[in-house]
């Protein structure tokens, strides 16, 4: 098991942690906000009282004019506001449209604990506007639109639009990025009405200088008629006039002990309609990234770059060494683009070049029967190079109830890989046998995918007409490979030299796949046919999916020939095939909803539709071996049902439940029917079974959400559960001789099965200055799969787990802390053997950052982790990152930043996992401790430059 | 966007076909019109008393089988509420006092489940007010309590009228062509003869427009046997009757507000209307919900934006008061009148009716639970009725009606 005192160890710091903010906020403060204001607005001239007028309050002493709350008067024009500080200068501001702001000094006595403004007069906007002097209100409500005026929040020059979030009372930044307010998701955030890079929330907050912008906007969009509170909450940055176009983005270098070294550069641009991203990075740090948005996420100007999408990862196998170019582009045709009417064009590009080096030594324990089992003992050392390059394109025409996408995608992947493995298989009576193998292969590989859709729905703005829509979709994919191997292969049995192999081979091996596919759905049909009413409320849609495959394939194989010292063709494995596939798939679709809304009560509604469809595939090999010559098909029916309840109980709740049942079809292989067996690989050698049928997958899954709607201390919760059968599984049968070689054999079994489970849960809980979010996410599969081993029968269950608690404390800007928990756990079993194999991965990290002073930021991040199998020792290790980074000029664009990454120099990356009936454990070469100084620059501008 | 849905679904359900040219009518009688000016933003607050004699609030009951949404029509007699309600698809039967007596359940009478009954209208027949529901092809006749007293088939029926005026035996037809031409209004007695026909229009001149309004334009004026009618992107206010149709009030808005003065006629418009009122948020296109007691006007401004939308008029002093701004005060136990200001009710009904000097309108006890909550720093009084009320209902129960009784002055 685990020790668990590594893991008590974080919670521990964290509590000290807190416990000495409590001591530093009661120092700082020495006073207990319990203070209420009331008050009533009023236009005296006009003699009513203003509803909806903003009504803030914040502190008025020197220095400090942070925003504590703010309401909107309710219907009676009145506000009122409690857990005020007693005894501080306080501000009260009041807004509304047409009126005068009001703005006033006051304090609560710490004896009456209650400010009464009683009435307080507006007075209205006179024409000549110029002789006041306009005071930017935080708050306003505009219509629907909640408005917060960034010029009233008062920050740091250099502060980012997250800074500006974070000081409004009410909403929520997450750790993740997300944001809330009043506790509702925020499901969408724009930047002047229009996606910012891609629509990732941090690229906008975290990099968008809060003086650029003009007002933060909160709405609603309505999702149903009856119910005015069931709506979705947007959120958008109208930046200020002049400042809609502008750049930012971040170059940086960093060197660093043992030879290791980092550099990045991205930047963003942007206009009214076009935004534009150009990348790049390159390091020996295993900080891998896969596109431009991971780069310019992970690059943003306010960012401490402690991301775990963009970090040194201590835990994969060997040293990667990236070399990442890339861009980004997005034009829209449309300044302001909405769901009816939209014309954009998204253009990606990305280039990497990636060198890895790895070795690793592992034993893997193999159970043969109830008394038997083999060890491999491995040893693994390999190098590759390779060279994606990624081009794809998007344009998207929506007009009114027309959607045309036009996409394509380009991957090209050039290769070099060199492999070097050594297994010596033993029992308990000794070695059985030893093998070795050298592989050096090159390859290249292109993909073409160019797809249009188009489809119509209903227009709303005119009279109904009976037919109702369609959707088509056609997309052709190309692609093509070449690859060339050489094995050098040696295999020794100690038990029966006979069994002696040596090879020398090469391969060489072309493939092209052609493959077209055409889509169409008619929706909606019943009133083509039937009245508005018949059916019973079920209406019917139909769906074709028609396919067209292709691929040839050329293996040119050669031995060498130790007498002519030339390679020789080896006549059994150079083949061609070419393999033929349609796909058929006609499909009726019936769907019923039924809904109960009752005004201003709740909305009920529950959707059911079912799809009867038929898959028919009809696949065609044909191959220079005959006894791979095939034309198969196979016919199935293939049902599917979803039903889905939601229950919205206006301002408590609104639950959704959703159920569903499919089914699909896996049809074996030319690699499952009658492969070429190539003996190289001498410990498992593959075989194949031409009276293998298709399987059938029935999946009957169910998901629960739980959206909270009441106002105060929301709590968010959801589940899923899925279990799936499989009939005719395709699955071993696995024979493993006296020298641990494995023939396996691909068979039919009934009896597979598997469930997985996931949960998850979110709550923020938000103080005065200070904020606590709880995550706990947690999710369990167990797969049940029928085989044989040396004849016996026997299930092989497999229970794998995953639970991550996060605790995230902030307070103000300059500091945080993280604790997280990740526990995962895995227990395999052969029923028939009644051998169990379990093993569990802890991972406790205890992440801190701190700003001492304005430009400077401490972060620590130290983890405990823990290994433990039920059949070794536990191995446990921590590792521990520490940074400083201080920031230069006066517009903070300069870091500098020391790092110091597994300070305790424990890193030992363990292979521990388990598979059917064996288990891996064992050591790999990983990054390990270095020290690295980094230098970067943050160029940004937001409006076009002033001249001097 | 609510008002927005509401206006979208307002215009389909007015269909194609309706409506009118807002040319210089003949035949209208204009020696007695009075012209109003109003300017939607320069209102003046009143307290609920300055305004009302009498306020009363019925919270109507609340069981299993009286629940329902909210009331998207409804009729006063002597001694019932008859309400319909779309989210259920019943007509409802509540006493004065709110208790529960009968419900239609237009689902269970129907025989198309999907298309059940839609609204319904009072008939007098041997002396009793009897409720008239139609459903398909079926004619459904039930009694105050309830009780169907007749299901015939719609031929053998006397004609349906859009509209019936109080008071009288008069019925109203929209649209008609008669003799040719079409009008807007055609009047009918009892027996089904027609006695006059008023605003003639071609109808290619509406064919493929936006006509939108914001619900209905015939209301009772408080005359026994006429109403007034109100028109399409007119600020007019005209009272009919069997003998003839007179220009009652003539509106004017402030420029900024009012729509172009060839807004019917430039072709330009046409196809075009909804589109360029969503445009032009300060616009006001039409008028609604026309009631008169004494000197005060009760009237709603037609518009896409979010300005005040309900007037009252004082045709004396010409003071002009907004129904959001009407101050609770102990009169009405400190209690709003309307939602307006809150939710949309009140906003997109207006009162529901005028019968003998009062008018009628409700709101949600969602609604009544939350001004509750904010006027709980006035401890109001209430009555036995709204304690009971309070203490025994919830924010999910049905909605509370209330009556007032508009001061003469």
């Amino acid at each position: 098991m685990a020790n668990w005192s590594y893991h008590i160890l974080p919670v521990i710091l964290l509590a000290v942690s807190l416990l000495c903010v409590d001591f530093a906020n009661a120092q700082d403060k020495g006073t207990i906000a319990t203070g209420a204001v009331n008050g009533l607005v009023r236009d005296p001239v006009r003699n009513f009282v203003l509803k909806s007028a903003t009504v803030s309050v914040s502190r008025a002493s020197k220095g400090d004019s942070t925003l504590i709350s703010y309401q909107i008067t309710n219907n009676y024009g009145e506000f009122s506001f409690s857990k005020l500080p007693l005894g501080q200068s306080l501000k009260l501001q009041i807004n509304n449209l047409g009126y005068q702001p009001f703005i006033m000094k006051f304090t609560i006595s710490p004896e009456t604990k209650l400010y009464q403004f009683k009435e307080i007069d507006l007075v209205e906007k006179s024409i000549s506007l110029s002789e006041v002097v306009v005071t930017a209100p935080p708050i306003v409500m505009n219509g629907d639109t909640l408005e917060f005026n960034a010029s009233a929040f008062k920050l740091d020059s250099n502060a980012v639009v997250e800074d500006l979030l974070r000081k409004i009372p009410n909403i929520t930044v997450w750790g993740d990025g997300t944001i809330t307010v009043n506790g509702r998701e925020v499901k969408r955030l724009l930047v002047n009405g229009k996606e910012f890079f891609g629509g990732d929330t941090k690229i906008a907050t975290e990099n968008i200088a809060k003086n650029a912008v003009e007002k933060i906007q909160v709405y609603k969009t309505l999702g149903n008629k009856s119910n005015p509170l069931d709506s979705t909450v947007e959120m958008n940055v109208k930046l200020k006039k002049g400042m809609e176009i502008g750049y930012f983005g971040k170059l940086s270098a960093g060197y660093g002990s043992s030879g290791r070294y980092e550099a990045d550069a991205v930047l963003n641009a942007f206009s009214p309609k076009l935004q534009i991203t150009v990348a790049a990075a390159s390091n020996n740090i295993n900080k891998l990234v896969g596109d431009v948005a991971t780069l310019s996420r992970n690059s943003t100007f306010k960012g401490v770059g402690n991301r775990i999408d963009y970090r040194p990862d201590f835990s994969i196998s060997g040293i990667t060494k990236p070399v990442s170019i890339g861009s980004t582009m997005s034009y829209n045709f449309i300044e302001k683009p909405d769901s009816f009417n939209k014309s954009t064009l998204s253009i990606n590009f990305f280039n990497q070049n990636s060198k890895n080096d790895k070795s690793s030594s592992s034993e893997t324990t193999t159970t043969l029967n109830l008394d038997e089992k083999i060890f491999d003992q491995k040893k693994y050392i390999g190098s590759s190079i390779y060279n994606s390059t990624n081009f794809d394109s998007r344009y998207e025409l929506r007009k009114r109830n027309h959607v045309l996408e036009i996409s394509q995608f380009f991957v090209k992947g050039v290769g070099h890989n060199e492999d070097k493995n050594e297994i010596n298989s033993l029992n308990k009576d000794g070695p059985v046998s030893a093998n070795q193998s050298n592989d050096r292969s090159d390859g290249k590989n292109t993909s073409f995918n160019f797809s249009v859709n188009y489809s119509l729905g209903e227009d709303f703005n005119k009279f109904p007409k009976k037919f109702k829509g369609l959707a088509v979709a056609y997309s052709i994919a190309v692609d093509n490979a070449a690859n060339t191997r050489l094995t050098l292969t040696n295999f020794k049995s100690f038990i029966d030299p006979s069994a002696d192999i040596k090879f020398d081979r090469k391969y060489q091996t072309d493939s092209r796949y052609i493959k077209h596919k055409l889509d169409m759905q008619l929706l909606n049909l019943k009133e083509m046919f039937f009245s508005k009413t018949a059916l019973w409320g079920f209406n019917f849609s139909v769906h074709n999916s028609l396919s067209f495959g292709d691929r040839k394939s050329t293996n040119f194989v050669e031995d060498f020939d130790n007498p002519s010292f030339t390679y020789r063709d080896n006549a059994y494995l150079s083949n061609r095939t070419k393999t033929n596939m349609i796909e058929e798939s006609p499909s009726f679709i019936l769907r019923k909803s039924l809904s109960r809304d009752i005004s201003n009560r709740y909305s009920k509604r529950l959707d059911f539709s079912a799809s009867a469809s038929q898959k028919l595939i009809r696949q065609i090999i044909v191959s220079d071996k005959s006894f791979q010559n095939t034309n198969r098909s196979y016919s199935r029916f293939v049902p599917e049902v979803n039903i889905t309840y939601s229950n919205n109980q206006f301002t408590e709740f609104n639950k959704r439940y959703s159920l569903s049942y499919t089914t699909s079809i896996g049809i074996p292989s030319l690699e499952q029917l009658a492969p070429l067996i190539d003996s190289t690989n001498s410990y498992y050698i593959r075989k194949g079974n031409f009276r293998l049928k298709e399987s059938l997958k029935r999946m009957l899954s169910f998901s629960f959400s739980h959206e909270d709607e009441t106002t105060e201390s929301t709590l968010n919760y959801g589940f899923t559960i899925a279990a799936a059968q499989i009939e005719s599984n395709i699955v071993d049968s696995i024979y493993i001789n006296n020298s641990n070689i494995q023939t396996i054999y691909p068979i039919n079994l009934n009896g597979s099965r598997n469930v997985a489970l996931g949960g998850n849960i979110r709550k923020a809980f938000k103080m005065s200055v200070s904020e606590l979010q709880v995550k706990l996410a947690s999710d369990a599969g167990f797969s049940r799969t029928p085989n044989y081993i040396n004849g016996t029968f026997t299930f092989s269950d497999n229970l794998n787990t995953s639970t991550n608690l996060s605790l995230y404390y902030t307070r103000r800007e300059y500091l945080s802390f993280e604790l997280r928990y990740a526990l995962s756990t895995y227990r395999s079993r052969q029923t028939a053997l009644n051998n169990v194999y379990d093993g569990l991965n802890l991972a406790t990290t205890f992440s801190s950052s701190v700003a001492p002073a304005k430009r400077i930021a401490l972060s620590s991040d130290l983890t405990f982790n823990s290994f433990s199998s039920s059949n070794s020792n536990t191995i446990s290790f921590a590792i521990w990152n520490v940074s400083l980074a201080c920031r230069f000029m006066k517009g903070n664009n300069l870091e500098f930043k020391f790092s110091a990454l597994d300070l305790l120099h424990q890193n030992s990356s363990v292979i521990n996992f388990g598979s059917l009936n064996s288990f891996t454990i064992g050591t790999q070469q990983t990054l390990q401790q270095y020290f690295m100084t980094t230098i970067s620059y943050y160029p940004r501008q937001f409006g076009k430059k002033r001249k001097k | 966007m609510k008002l927005l849905n509401k206006y979208i679904y307002v215009f389909c359900m007015v269909h194609l076909g309706l409506n009118m040219v807002n040319a210089q009518q003949k035949g209208i009688d204009i020696s007695k019109k009075q012209s109003v000016r109003i300017d939607p933003k320069n209102t003046i607050g009143l307290n609920v008393s300055d305004v009302f004699d009498e306020i009363t609030f019925i919270p109507l009951e609340t069981t299993k089988e009286s629940f329902f949404g909210k009331i998207k029509r409804l009729e006063v007699t002597k001694d019932r509420f008859i309400i319909y309600d779309q989210d259920t698809r019943a007509i409802l039967i509540f006493d004065k006092m709110g208790k529960f007596i009968s419900k239609i359940n237009g689902a269970k009478i129907s025989d198309d489940k999907d298309n059940a009954i839609d609204e319904f209208r009072l008939v007098m027949e041997d002396m009793r007010t009897l409720i008239s529901l139609q459903s398909g092809k079926n004619l459904f006749t039930f009694d105050l309590n309830g009780k169907l007293v007749n299901k015939g088939h719609t031929k053998d029926n006397t004609p349906k009228y859009d509209y019936l005026i109080p008071d009288s035996s008069t019925g109203i037809k929209f649209n008609k062509k008669i003799d040719s031409t079409y009008f807007e209004l055609s009047l009918y007695d009892g027996g089904g003869k027609i006695l006059n026909k008023f605003f003639p229009f071609a109808i290619e001149q509406i064919l493929n427009d936006n006509m939108i309004n914001s619900g209905k334009s015939l209301f009772y004026s408080g005359r026994p046997g006429r109403a007034f009618y109100t028109r399409y992107y007119d600020y007019n206010i005209y009272e009919i009757g069997p003998d003839k149709a007179e220009l009652s009030f003539q509106i004017t808005l402030p420029a900024v507000n009012s729509l172009p003065r060839d807004f019917m006629s430039n072709p330009s418009y046409k196809g075009k209307k909804m589109e360029f009122l969503l445009k032009n948020t300060d616009l006001y296109f039409g008028i609604y919900n026309v009631f008169q007691s004494g000197n005060n006007l009760f009237f709603n401004l037609s518009t896409f934006g979010q300005g005040k939308r309900s007037f009252i008029y004082n045709l004396k002093n010409n003071a002009l008061v907004a129904v959001s701004d009407l101050a609770p005060d102990h009169t009405s136990y400190f209690l709003p009148v309307t939602d307006a200001g809150a939710f949309d009710e009140y906003n997109n009904v207006g009162f529901s009716q005028y019968v003998e000097g009062y008018l009628y309108t409700s709101y949600s006890s969602l609604a009544a639970f939350m001004f509750k909550q904010q006027s709980a720093n006035k401890k109001p009084q209430y009555n036995e009725i709204l304690t009971r009320y309070f203490k025994t209902q919830s924010k999910k129960s049905n909605p509370i009606i209330v009556v007032l009784k508009p001061k003469n002055g």
